[in-house]
């Protein structure tokens, strides 16, 4: 604890650490450098079941500009120091802003936060990584440009480029972000500035509307990896429809989820319901509007006698179907038969509009949700056990009905051999299925906060084991996962690695690469 | 906007004769060239729409009341606390806060809210450039069947966990004597991003903030202190979830009559945890109080008497969760 920096980077010297900041207030200027506690301690705090001594920086740089991120890489090359790039930092549950490894320094792009372009006839954005949903919305909003953002559970604070490069989803017809991204401008280790696409074409101004340029496409390359740093982000945006209906359809008993999705993967993939469609368990719901402790005390997890009286108290379903459609009033009129009538059929499902729930907080965060509003309700769910301690588990499976319920029994057996609850819902791609489980747990309780990582460490085993891989994980588990996709994906993730960044200073430990 | 400001100045203007209180140093105490940079003006108080808010602004306003009286100029009126209200809570008014922080320039705000208010509001420090000197997390459980396992390895129904800059901005040391007067078990554990700047004390020999304890002291890669009443050291380790085998010094130990007993001395007495733990963070919070430890990690481990497990029972904790926070922008 003699050393002036709370944390070091793995093999630097406090000394060599010394010149390499001072040489990065050259470039930035002092106040641009942080390294003092107080100011580092927001990077710190993780959810994860780790030490939060294992995610501390050493120090945290606030670029404005590509100039002085090619300054910044340069004199990483030159000390050999690992840096660690957030554009808003908003990864909750995922990591935050914390580093993989201890001793990283953070860049942090946040002032980088130029709207450079929107194009209201084109429907497309361009943007610096530091912009945020709020700050795109209040933008289009202001001009009235009648176009929507697709937006994560963290909406307002967090950011498309982040997101988009986490490989985040949000909840509209462009919810799948990576799919309506369209140009980036990256610095690579070298200090290299690529422009992705079309972008590389002297005079183009086909950035924005074509992906694929010539040649291999490469934007791909540049998310949840470590090979270059982002510093413009295209993507495209959805024209506002003339009209919106947001619907929840209630179900009583787990097993009604193999019907639900046999129901709407058709719909799904000819396009009547345009959004991805979640499912979310009463437990998912319950946080909006109720508190674990009003149904639990004592150890191990909620049972389902308490959640079933949850439900009775709250109207819940134990499913919760959320979808919406858009477009003119005649196509929606038209879609609405068809949804109704095919989830009418066996009448299990009670289907309800906005209308019908009035004033429910849960449906109102979905429908704001759903048509791109800004939104924070979601996070409600740390409320639930409380405590401090959430891990998103993300296995991927085929959108059809008999992967739900053996996914479903299985992660609550594992969850319940740890003293943990099954708060989980599943979310209809189109031809995938994402069954997204939020691992609570206490963190100033150390037994639990040591349950709750050989829980989600024997999910992934598991899952993996059956074929289910994990889309995105905190950084306490990247190996891990990294290791579940073997070894040759691994092996040329690490050539990708060593050509374009040989020092490797770019994000070690980013998605197990290095 | 439903963001309720007011200024509250009441509570005990007598102020008290608290052990260590000393004059408010509202500057930053921090160790970087970029720490220095923002002088304080004044404190405020954030109150996040929690079932604890009243109770927590009691102790807040009351230790305001003694570190304002402390500050030895009889004739200056203390400048009152602001209060400010979140009635719907942080996850509605995001960006009201956002706002709030962003013109509070040269203010250090204690806040209380709600753990899924905490994990956006910490962000929201980062974004405004912000410092956050402590964080801390706060349950109480009415998990009965863990009180009474609490004779062998169930974590104590009252526990705090504290991510904070330095012992210097933890209120760790100023909390546990308090909460021994109110007979229930608990535990603390402070974590420190950096270590308290030298006075010229040692870290041994000072036990005044609480005598009940014996502490503790291991050296190994991580300098970390253990005070505990009640339990052995080994015992408190495994409430902790700390490695049992690491070798311990005892460094203090409880005077003569002094176990089981508050001995700091003061006019104020808290009339729930919530009350001393506002307490303790707001002091904490305008530097008065706090036992510069040498240390990086921190733990108070007490175990109340067997006499009064049947007290303890009786008045079991209600189920609280909620996180408190000492930031500056």
């Amino acid at each position: 604890m003699a050393s002036k920096y709370i944390a070091l980077p793995k093999g630097i010297s406090e000394q060599t650490f010394d010149a390499a900041v001072r040489d990065f207030s050259r470039v930035l200027g002092d106040e641009s450098v942080l390294t003092a506690p107080e100011r580092l301690a927001p990077y710190i705090k993780t959810m994860m079941p780790v030490p939060d001594s294992e995610h501390t920086l050493s120090a945290a740089l606030m670029a404005t500009t590509v100039e002085q991120i090619q300054k910044i890489l340069a004199i990483c090359n030159k000390y050999k120091i690992p840096i660690w790039t957030i554009s808003t930092g908003k990864n909750l549950g995922y990591g935050s802003a914390a580093p993989a490894e201890r001793g990283q320094v953070v860049l942090d792009l946040k002032r980088m936060n130029r709207i450079l372009e929107v194009d209201k006839d084109l429907a497309y954005a361009l943007v610096e990584p530091g912009v945020t949903y709020q700050q795109l919305y209040d933008y289009i909003k202001e001009r009235n440009l009648g176009l929507w953002l697709s937006v994560p559970a963290p909406s307002a604070i967090a950011g498309p480029t982040g997101n988009t490069l986490d490989r985040g989803v949000g909840y509209t017809p462009y919810g799948e972000h990576f799919l309506f991204a369209c140009g980036m401008e990256v610095v690579l280790a070298n200090g290299d500035v690529l422009r992705t696409g079309m972008g590389s074409l002297p005079n183009s101004n086909t950035w924005q509307v074509f992906k694929w340029g010539y040649g291999p496409y490469l934007d791909g390359i540049f998310t949840q990896s470590n090979y270059g740093i982002v510093t413009k982000f295209g993507f495209w945006l959805m024209p506002a429809p003339s009209a919106y209906r947001p619907f929840v359809i209630r179900y009583q008993n787990e097993e009604d989820i193999e019907e639900i999705v046999e129901i709407m993967r058709p719909l799904r993939i000819n396009g009547v319901i345009p959004n991805a469609v979640v499912i979310a368990h009463a437990l998912y719901e319950a946080p909006v509007i109720a508190r674990r402790s009003d149904y639990v005390t004592g150890p191990g997890s909620i049972s389902d006698v308490a959640v079933r009286k949850l439900v009775k108290d709250h109207n819940l379903g134990i499913w919760n179907v959320y979808a919406a459609l858009y477009g003119t009033e005649e196509q929606i009129a038209l879609n609405w038969k068809i949804v109704t009538q095919a989830f009418g059929k066996s009448g299990r499902g009670q289907i309800l509009t906005q209308q019908d729930v009035g004033d429910d907080p849960a449906f109102a965060y979905r429908a704001a949700l759903m048509r791109g509003d800004m939104n924070l309700q979601e996070f409600s769910l740390y409320n639930w056990r409380g405590g401090g301690g959430s891990m998103w588990f993300a296995p991927v499976s085929q959108a059809r009905g008999s992967e739900t319920l053996k996914q479903m029994s299985l992660t609550k057996q594992i969850l319940a051999k740890h003293g943990l609850d099954y708060s989980g819902e599943f979310i209809v791609g189109m031809r995938d299925m994402h069954h997204i489980v939020d691992v609570l747990y206490d963190k100033t309780d150390p037994a639990q906060e040591k349950a709750a990582y050989q829980c989600f460490d024997e999910l992934l085993t598991v899952f993996s084991a059956q074929g289910y891989g994990t889309y995105r994980v905190n950084s306490a588990f990247m190996d891990k996962v990294a290791s579940t996709y073997g070894p040759v994906q691994r092996q040329v993730h690490k050539t990708l690695k060593k050509a374009l960044d040989p020092n490797g200073i770019l994000a070690p430990g980013k998605s197990g690469i290095r | 906007m439903d963001v309720n400001r007011r200024n509250l100045m009441k509570g005990i203007l007598a102020g008290g004769t608290l052990t260590m209180c000393g004059i408010p140093r509202l500057t930053t105490a921090g160790m970087g060239p970029d720490s220095d940079t923002v002088k304080i003006r004044t404190c405020a108080l954030l109150l996040g729409n929690t079932p604890v808010d009243d109770a927590f602004a009691n102790g807040v306003s009351a230790a305001y009341s003694v570190s304002s009286a402390g500050i030895g100029n009889a004739s200056a009126q203390p400048t009152p606390l602001e209060v400010v209200k979140l009635k719907s809570g942080l996850l509605v008014k995001v960006r009201q806060v956002s706002e709030l922080l962003a013109t509070s320039r040269g203010m250090r705000w204690v806040a209380v809210m709600d753990d899924a208010s905490a994990a956006v509001f910490t962000e929201i420090v980062r974004t405004a450039g912000g410092r956050l000197l402590s964080r801390g997390t706060h349950v109480s459980s009415r998990n009965v069947s863990a009180y009474s396992a609490f004779q062998s390895d169930s974590p104590p129904l009252l526990r705090h966990l504290w991510a904070s800059v330095s012992p210097e901005q933890s209120p760790g040391a100023i909390l546990a004597p308090r909460l021994v007067g109110n007979h229930k078990s608990f535990s603390i554990v402070e974590d420190f991003l950096g270590e308290a700047r030298s006075n010229g004390e040692t870290s041994s020999g000072s036990h005044l903030f609480a005598p009940v304890f014996r502490s503790y002291e291991s050296t190994g890669p991580l300098a970390t202190h253990l005070h505990c009443s009640g339990v052995s050291v080994s015992e408190g380790c495994g409430l902790l979830g700390w490695n049992r085998s690491q070798r311990w010094t005892e460094f203090s130990s409880p005077r003569d009559g002094d176990e089981g007993t508050q001995t700091v001395q003061e006019n104020w007495h808290p009339a729930n945890w919530v009350e001393a733990l506002g307490y303790a963070v707001t002091l904490a919070g305008l530097g008065v109080g706090t036992l510069q430890e040498y240390c990086a990690r921190r733990g108070f481990v007490y175990r109340a008497r067997q006499g009064e497990w049947r007290n303890m029972y009786e008045s079991i904790f209600s189920e609280e969760r909620f996180t408190s926070f000492i930031v500056e922008v």
